[in-house]
């Protein structure tokens, strides 16, 4: 018999139960939309990571106080660690402890609000340097002037804001002069953002910005820094920049064994390496806890098949008797399983396609983030040829089992 | 040279408890071409065992079963099937149409095993089937579905579907048992009419009035053949 045949048979019969075969395909739509959207949704998530990392320059080095998180025990470890200080700075910024080095930046996260008379808002504050912030993520001041290196030296109390910050907090009135409260200090507004949204992890449109000296010793009282962001010189090799980095915290740590590293250190790359491993292993997981719903889905199809088979006992002694093979009976049954699988797959892969798309419209218009939008052709390709392997895989018992049947015990059931 | 030849045909069942059922022993005769049988017996007398066999539904357990001048003892499953698609067609007493299909697609059903069949195009199987059709008398009645006919028609087509690729003999079991006695004769001068077309007719019946169509008739008893006579048609006259 041929394959069309075999297909033109097994059509018939699934839409002579229309409402069965559509009830019966559900298990597989929602296993395939599950598997295609997590593969789209974390693939978007990647991308967006990684775009976000790449933002931040090929030649940027971070230094953060605190081991390397390899856990969620370890996070508290690393915000609680105060092991940065002005001592790391003098000795990095000696150039025969790191040669390769061109601009260090610290940088210390300011927690809470900020409020103008009445209006108070939460933004993203921390103190840094306005060049930094000007040179890496390449932001343009709209209004004012940016804070100067004096400033920073003299902890003087003044703020850039991102437009986000100036209409939360001032309305339409002008902002620049004006003095915004955070905390128990009042600090002056020298300059307005461009509106960038977001950068590098950050939204520069809800950014407050201050000298990185006041925000440590004004707002927060520490000694020490949260960040350190540090550019090798272009055409340096940033992996030995960031081995020198290494050698010198320990060395101002007196730290002889790496194992026992108070700091860490992540380029670009290391980043990213990072990003990939871990997405990976979120989407691998995300794929294995759907695929429990394609099996469902596919146990679901084998017991339909194997009532369809009961069903049709007569039809198959029938087909037996005017001359269908054992092969031919398992064909067509195989040939059922699989196009409502297949059609199941092509179901799920069409509403992932279109909630994929409504994730990204809302995440771009509400989040203001830059997600790209990801329905990748490997997804769609896994969602069908997983969903026809299943109606395969499901398909055979009941297929088998139809073509084992005797004639004519088939022919006498009534 | 006969179409069939059977010698020393026996069948034994063999239940899942291990208990035997000898449904036949020792059957021997040979059918000619064009010749019309009817085969008789009382309930349990083996009679469905023997066209089973013959159908080349099942195999026999010991004995020789010669179609056409091949031994079916050699023969695979899978040749058993093309074989009965080619030169067999089977008539049951409860038709087996499948009642989703139209009336045409039930008669094309077995061109979708054949393969003859295989090269041709979707015009000549429907020409084919149709002609099967009209031979019954029913090409009018293509785009009807089974639940739409009477009893006698859904025979008709189930004959037209035994037609449709001019098989060598065709087997008939128990045609008129589900049918009221003039719809019954309708049906068996079908059968007469395709017996004057050259066509080998064998018929397994428990009716005399059914036998009674035939030119010969085995009776059997038992599993075995207690008489094989030749027998005059009573009813050639319908066909003329």
């Amino acid at each position: 018999m041929k394959l069309t045949a075999a297909t033109s048979i097994a059509l018939k019969a699934l839409k002579a139960n229309l409402a069965r075969s559509l009830l019966t395909v559900l298990g597989i739509v929602i296993g395939i939309l599950a598997i295609v959207l997590m593969v789209s949704l974390s693939q978007g998530a990647e991308s967006l990571i990684l775009s976000e990392i790449e933002g931040i320059g090929a030649q940027t080095i971070i230094v953060r106080p605190g081991r390397q998180p390899e856990g969620p025990t370890d996070i508290a470890e690393t915000i609680l660690s105060d092991s940065i200080k002005d001592r790391d700075l003098a000795a990095l910024k000696r150039p025969d402890n790191v040669p390769g080095l061109d601009k260090l930046e610290p940088a210390v996260f300011v927690p809470g609000s900020a409020s103008y008379l009445d209006n108070i808002y939460r933004p993203t504050i921390f103190g840094w340097s306005a060049e930094a912030l000007i040179d890496i993520f390449d932001i343009k001041i709209v209004a004012g002037e940016a804070f100067t290196p004096e400033d920073i030296r003299q902890r003087a109390k003044v703020v850039m804001i991102g437009d986000k910050v100036r209409a939360e907090l001032f309305g339409q009135s002008d902002a620049l002069g004006e003095f915004i409260t955070i905390g128990d200090h009042k600090l002056r507004v020298v300059a307005i953002l461009e509106p960038a949204g977001q950068v590098s992890f950050f939204n520069i449109d809800e950014l407050i910005v201050m000298p990185y000296s006041t925000a440590q010793r004004t707002i927060r009282n520490i000694d020490h820094y949260d960040e350190l962001f540090i550019q090798a010189k272009e055409g340096e090799n940033v992996d030995v920049v960031a081995e020198d980095i290494r050698a010198t915290i320990r060395e101002t740590h007196n730290i002889s064994n790496p194992d026992k590293d108070d700091f860490f250190v992540n380029t670009q790359q290391n980043a990213l390496e990072t990003i990939s491993t871990i997405t990976q292993v979120l989407t691998i997981s995300l794929i294995a806890i759907s695929s429990i719903a394609l099996v469902v889905g596919g146990i679901g199809i084998m017991n339909i098949m194997l009532v369809s088979v009961t069903e049709r006992t007569a039809e198959i002694g029938l087909r037996k008797a005017v001359g269908a093979t054992n092969q031919d009976i398992m064909i067509q049954f195989l040939a059922e399983a699989v196009i409502l699988t297949a059609s199941g797959g092509l179901i799920g892969t069409t509403l992932a396609v279109a909630i994929s798309t409504l994730i990204t419209f809302i995440i771009r218009s509400q989040f203001n983030l830059a997600w790209p939008y990801q329905v990748p052709l490997n997804a769609i390709l896994i969602g069908v040829i997983t969903a026809t392997v299943v109606g395969l895989v499901f398909g055979l018992f009941p297929a088998r089992q139809a073509a084992k049947k005797d004639p004519i015990e088939a022919l006498r059931y009534e | 040279m006969s179409l069939i030849q059977v010698q020393n045909l026996a069948k034994t069942f063999t239940s899942s408890a291990g208990a035997q059922t000898h449904a036949l022993r020792d059957v021997s005769f040979s059918i000619k071409e064009n010749e019309y049988v009817a085969i008789m017996g009382q309930s349990g007398s083996g009679k469905s065992t023997l066209l089973h066999i013959l159908g080349l539904l099942i195999t026999p357990t010991s004995g020789q079963y010669i179609l056409n001048g091949q031994n079916i003892n050699d023969l695979s499953e899978e040749d058993r099937a093309h074989l009965r698609n080619s030169s067999l067609g089977f008539v049951f007493q409860a038709f087996h149409l499948l009642a989703r299909a139209t009336v045409l697609e039930n008669v094309l059903l077995p061109l979708a095993y054949s393969k003859t069949a295989l090269g041709w195009s979707s015009q000549k199987r429907q020409q084919k089937a149709l002609a099967a059709l009209d031979q019954v008398e029913l090409g009018h009645r293509t785009r009807h579905t089974p639940a739409q006919l009477s009893g006698g028609e859904k025979q008709r087509v189930a004959i037209a579907r035994a037609l449709v690729l001019e098989p060598q003999v065709i087997f008939a079991d128990e045609p008129t048992g589900n049918l009221d006695s003039k719809t019954g004769a309708t049906v068996m001068r079908l059968f007469e009419n395709l017996h004057q077309a050259d066509h080998t007719i064998i018929v397994i019946t428990h009716e005399t009035i059914t036998a009674d169509y035939a030119q010969r008739i085995i009776t059997l008893h038992d599993g075995q053949i207690q008489s094989d006579q030749k027998h005059e048609s009573k009813y050639q006259h319908y066909s003329k």
